[in-house]
């Protein structure tokens, strides 16, 4: 026998902490193993609840880790078969995210990096246009000026 | 580069450099517990001639900076000094105590920035250094491990001399300057010594103080000396100031009045001048403007004060805060900074000088960068040329002068042709048309010219055509420079190629631009018209360095028609000539008639008798007529010719197109950038609306940092992640990878 609470989280998957705003539908209740069980992807028996049913998270104290309920199914004799899989974040994030890594994508950046992102979505040929004028500050250029005749001549006395 | 932990320890077991109370530990400059510097060869030891480890410095002097140079002076041979250009690639900031009290005391009135007594004096902690080998000339030094450059300011000192080296004195530069004790750069102008004195604080808001070392103190080299010099083996302390005043450390000149019996003394510095008045050899440097002294403490690559107030309490972009500036390669050459512009040198941003990238072992690039290029003066282009400035008035009072060169040459007393007028003042090429190198007209609204209208003047001619003398060559047009401004948060969507950037230059088209180089830099753009050729060439700069050049054509030729007087000349000269020989033939044709009508009698009566005299007479004189009338004619075509001789026409270049003249005057930079659903399409892009947040949250933004998850929050991604100390089976920990490349909600 082994104990283990059942929840119901809205939680998305990719989240660290799914049992904040959890429900929780059954706490420390008795469980067995069905059969050899993996830890990764456990069968877990239970009696009949149709509470139960409502579940789809589980934490079992014995392995001390988190599953995903992924299928049940209920068979005549009242109990309910739970197929699990281990949820490596919730069960080890709040270790892993101390280690040091090569974060590549960051929600609280706020807006994009320097660095590309091809998964923005930026329409690959439509593009908008301006442009910024660069006055020249004299304002010496006209198309019809007075003394903007130049000539060069060679004799008298040389200008430089 | 961190400093070698094996070495200097681990940087948690550094000690304050001060035993100030309330020492701000993150504040404080750092030294070594030196009972655990290993040598390499004895824990806790240094040994005889081992350099220090070069871990810890964080810049290198340049062999081209004005403290590099060390000289030799062999007191013995004096005129011959022995010197060595060869930089100092590694050196220390440390102290040498041999009392090896500890910890000193400390104590200092924030309140009174002019005591500088003993008592007020920030004090280093010396530790115990007896079992330090006696023969290793650096055993009592103890190097800066870390030092906070806001807490590590140097205030100048100089010393300085008469005229007659009859008065050296040792006082602080903002003195000096002022004047504050008689010895000023007026009474004292030889500089003999530049010292700096470490001006240090060990928190971040304190006020810094000076740093007082009881017996010596300064900067050591942290390697062998490269120097094939006598007497320099072994010695690792180069600038050690022995026991002077105020701790300060001696970065240019010598120590101490050399004699002549002193053997091997060693000066520090360039550009000095050796004395040998009084018996004494004596180096300096007259102060001048002092900009050398200031260019001697920047080689130090540390902030730096002239003013003691600032050195006391101002900030590090102070206006009276000097920083030295170091190059690519971590070398200091003399160039400073100062005040606001302090903020662009990386010690700004240090938080110690452990983040100083130099390598002293690295290779040295040898190349000198520059952020700027620049321009030239075009003057002294000497020639023949003349320009004129013209007006539309004037252009056209042009082509009517340039017709009448012949107008003036008959024009004799009598009527007739003014023969020496003609070959004096019009024979030899003196042709109006020929000085016309080309009539050009600028899309300027008025070409720079000098002086007053006057009557132009083409080669020897002067004629009634006014215009104004232009002396210049070319002329700098400057258009107004820009920022290049990113419009995406300075993201990936400003730089290629998302967005595009393209530069009209008027007159010389477009050019493309890199974003990836201008983004977030000044554009300006200068065009430089050469008014002797039309062309013009456009100069892009970058933050003033030019990255682009075009050019292109700005004048329009003016067709320039004029008399061709060369040829009238010569055609006039050969009239002259037909003429003056015609009217000549013309004067002696009826002697030469008579002469025939003669000959014809004679000829007449010897074949014919009396009738063939009669009939030879008549021929003779039929003869003698023609060939009067002859000459006559020839003479008056002859002065026809002279006098109509048509002008040949010469025309100077021909009409060019006026197409760069229909676009725009100003430059003008041209933007593509794009386009999405998280971007709005207002000008500019709306870059924080909710379709962005929603994107973030379910994708995140691109980023590449090596750092922990918990660094970030929301969703986050990591391409690799070190599981070191998670108790996860190996399965576990590919499912870890797994996730964390799929993305975390932390």
């Amino acid at each position: 026998m082994m104990a283990a609470t059942l929840y119901k989280t809205t939680a998305d998957t990719k989240s660290i902490d799914k049992i904040t705003g959890a429900e929780i539908i059954a706490p420390d209740i008795e469980i067995k193993a069905f059969e050899s069980v993996s830890i990764l992807t456990p069968v877990f028996v239970l009696a009949y609840n149709a509470a139960y049913l409502r579940a789809n998270y589980i934490y079992v104290s014995d392995f001390a880790k988190w599953y995903y309920i992924t299928d049940m199914s209920v068979d005549t004799a009242g109990r309910i078969f739970l197929r699990c899989s281990i949820d490596v974040r919730q069960t080890f994030g709040v270790a892993f995210i101390h280690c040091p890594a090569i974060i590549t994508r960051a929600e609280n950046i706020g807006k994009p990096t320097l660095y590309p992102d091809s998964q923005l979505p930026v329409h690959p040929n439509k593009k908008n246009i301006t442009s910024i004028i660069m006055p020249e500050t004299s304002s010496s250029f006209t198309g019809d000026g007075d003394t903007c005749y130049l000539l060069t001549c060679i004799g008298g006395e040389p200008t430089e | 580069m961190l400093p070698n932990s094996v070495f200097y320890g681990e940087p948690e077991t550094w000690l304050n450099a001060t035993t100030k109370p309330n020492a701000d530990n993150d504040a404080a400059n750092k030294i070594p517990p030196y009972s655990t510097i290993n040598s390499g060869i004895a824990v806790g030891k240094l040994s005889v001639n081992t350099p220090l480890d070069n871990s810890i410095c964080y810049a290198g002097i340049a062999d081209d900076s004005p403290i590099a140079q060390l000289y030799c002076i062999d007191g013995a041979d004096y005129n011959n000094p022995l010197f060595d250009y060869s930089g100092i690639i590694n050196f220390l900031w440390g102290y040498v105590d041999t009392t090896t009290s500890i910890p000193r005391g400390y104590s200092i009135n924030i309140n009174d920035l002019s005591n500088e007594s003993e008592t007020n004096k920030l004090f280093l902690v010396p530790q115990t250094l007896d079992d330090y080998p006696t023969s290793n000339p650096h055993r009592y030094f103890t190097p800066f491990v870390s030092i906070i450059p806001r807490n590590f300011v140097l205030l100048i000192y100089i010393e300085c001399d008469t005229l007659q080296f009859s008065d050296r004195r040792q006082v602080a530069l903002d003195d000096y300057i002022n004047n504050t004790y008689g010895y000023s750069p007026t009474t004292h102008p030889y500089i003999t010594a530049i010292h700096v004195a470490p001006v240090a604080s060990n928190t971040m808001t304190g006020q810094r103080s000076f740093m007082a070392i009881n017996d010596n103190g300064g900067m050591a080299l942290a390697y062998n000396m490269p120097y094939d010099l006598p007497q320099l083996e072994g010695i690792y302390d180069y600038w050690a100031n022995r026991g002077n005043v105020k701790t300060t450390v001696k970065i240019w000149g010598n120590t101490n009045t050399l004699y002549y019996n002193n053997t091997y003394q060693y000066i520090n510095g360039k550009e000095g001048t050796f004395n040998t008045d009084n018996g004494k050899l004596t180096y300096y440097k007259e102060y001048g403007d002092g900009e050398w002294i200031l260019r001697c403490v920047a080689s130090l690559g540390l902030f730096f004060a002239v003013k003691r107030t600032t050195a006391y309490t101002g900030a590090l972009d102070d206006t009276d805060m000097y920083c030295g500036v170091i190059d690519d390669n971590g070398l200091c050459h003399g160039d400073y900074t100062r005040g606001t512009d302090n903020r662009s040198q990386p010690q700004y941003s240090w938080t110690n000088t452990n983040d100083s990238a130099y390598d002293p072992t690295a290779p040295i690039d040898p190349n000198t960068y520059s952020n700027t290029t620049a321009f030239n003066y075009i003057g002294g282009l000497s020639s023949m040329l003349k320009r004129y400035v013209l007006d539309a008035r004037a252009v056209e009072s042009l082509g009517g002068d340039l017709f009448k060169i012949g107008d003036d040459i008959v024009t004799g007393e009598s009527g007739y042709v003014d023969y020496d007028n003609i070959i004096l003042n019009n024979f030899l090429t003196n042709n109006p048309i020929d000085a016309i190198v080309s009539l050009k007209k600028y899309p300027v609204r008025d070409i720079p010219h000098t002086g007053s209208r006057h009557p132009l003047k083409l080669g020897k001619v002067q004629i009634a055509t006014t215009g104004f003398d232009m002396p210049y060559s070319s002329f700098m047009y400057l258009f107004k420079p820009i920022k290049v401004f990113p419009r995406f948060g300075n993201s990936f969507l400003d730089y290629a190629p998302y967005t595009t950037l393209d530069l009209y230059i008027p007159f010389c088209g477009t050019i493309q631009l890199d974003p990836n180089d201008v983004m977030g830099h000044t554009l300006d753009v200068q065009l430089l018209i050469d008014y002797t050729t039309g062309n013009c060439d456009a100069f892009v700069s970058c933050d003033n360095l030019v990255i682009e050049t075009v050019s292109g054509t700005i004048a329009i030729d003016i067709p320039v028609t004029g008399t061709e007087s060369a040829t009238v000349n010569s055609n006039l000269t050969q009239g002259i000539l037909n003429s003056k020989s015609m009217t000549a033939a013309r004067k002696i044709a009826p002697l030469t008639g008579a002469m025939k009508t003669a000959g014809g009698a004679v000829a007449g009566g010897r074949v014919a008798g009396p009738g063939g005299a009669v009939g030879g007479a008549g021929i003779g004189a039929m003869s003698a007529a023609k060939s009067g009338f002859d000459s006559k004619i020839s003479s008056i075509a002859a002065d026809y010719e002279l006098t109509h001789t048509q002008a040949p026409l010469r025309m100077i270049s021909a009409s060019s197109p006026v197409g760069g003249w229909a676009i725009d005057y100003n430059c003008r930079l041209i933007i593509t950038y794009p386009t999405g659903n998280v971007i709005n399409n207002t000008t500019p892009p709306d870059f924080n609306n909710d379709e962005l947040a929603k994107y973030g949250h379910i994708n995140g933004f691109a980023t590449l940092d090596n750092a922990t998850m918990d660094k970030y929050s929301g969703l986050v991604v990591a391409d690799a992640i070190n599981l070191d100390g998670i108790a996860a089976t190996e399965n576990e920990k590919d499912l870890i990878r797994a996730a964390c490349k799929e993305g975390c909600y932390i």
